[in-house]
């Protein structure tokens, strides 16, 4: 009687566990989506962050990709881990902006890195701190500094490519960052 | 006619970054709440209630034939 009751949790454990997997997955590559469009003054829908729902492939492809290759550098320690982490911060906007794989958005972000790496550290740095404090603001501070965060990494991606930002100025010009 | 931006640094970042959210937050707000919105609600509603019955079940089978040998 008990495994009758016991076989359905584990069940729903599993599915809501894959369920989970897959909008960890698709979720980055949404949220880079909204945060370029936005950036770009283009506009958004309300759907945005699932925008990949349906075309899960690449995105499962970066998710295994980066746990393939962050398990170890944690393993190792946890700056080597964390080094990676930051470095690959911009994959999921190369393969929405230039439409990469996987591996070459991971290659091509370390590349962007490594171009200005002391301030990415730092920056990363800054939003983790500021996370930490605003995530005292009940309910909306976690929230908010989810989309600063997602916005500040939009803005650096689009500096170190060389793009247009637009939005940031009262004049309403869009400002280019110098190549 | 774009403007230039200055090269990217911490405090330049974090403030277009805010500066862009404080001046844009309606093009940012309606898609992370449907995200919020979707994950909570499948968790909260969907996928909890069923854990709690199962995990209560469990409890109360346990409980149950617990109670029985000890009367046997």
């Amino acid at each position: 009687m008990m495994l009758l009751v016991l076989a359905p949790v584990v069940l729903l454990g599993l599915v809501f566990w894959l369920a989970m997997m897959y909008i960890a997955a698709i979720a980055p590559l949404g949220m880079a989506r909204l945060s370029l469009l936005a950036l770009r003054g283009e506009p958004t829908t309300y759907w945005e962050i699932f925008h990949y729902a349906r075309t899960p492939g690449p995105a499962m492809g970066l998710f295994f990709l980066d746990l393939l290759i962050t398990f170890p550098l944690f393993c190792l320690g946890f700056i080597p881990g964390l080094v990676f982490r930051v470095a690959a911060l911009f994959a999921p906007y190369l393969m929405v902006d230039r439409g990469l794989g996987p591996l070459e958005a991971i290659q091509g972000s370390i590349e962007l890195f490594r171009s200005s790496w002391r301030t990415m550290l730092l920056l990363w740095v800054a939003i983790i701190g500021l996370t930490i404090i605003f995530s005292n603001v009940p309910v909306i501070g976690a929230f908010a500094m989810m989309l600063v965060q997602s916005a500040a990494i939009g803005i650096a991606y689009l500096q170190l490519t060389g793009q247009t930002i637009g939005g940031l100025d009262d004049d309403g010009l869009p400002r280019r960052a110098p190549a | 006619m774009d403007t230039t931006l200055a090269p990217l640094t911490v405090g330049g970042g974090l403030g277009d970054a805010f500066n862009h959210l404080s001046k844009n937050w309606h093009a940012w707000i309606g898609s992370a709440l449907v995200y919020f919105g979707g994950v909570f609600g499948v968790v909260f509603v969907l996928i909890m209630p069923l854990v709690f019955v199962g995990v209560f079940g469990v409890a109360f089978f346990s409980a149950a034939s617990g109670a029985t040998q000890t009367a046997r």
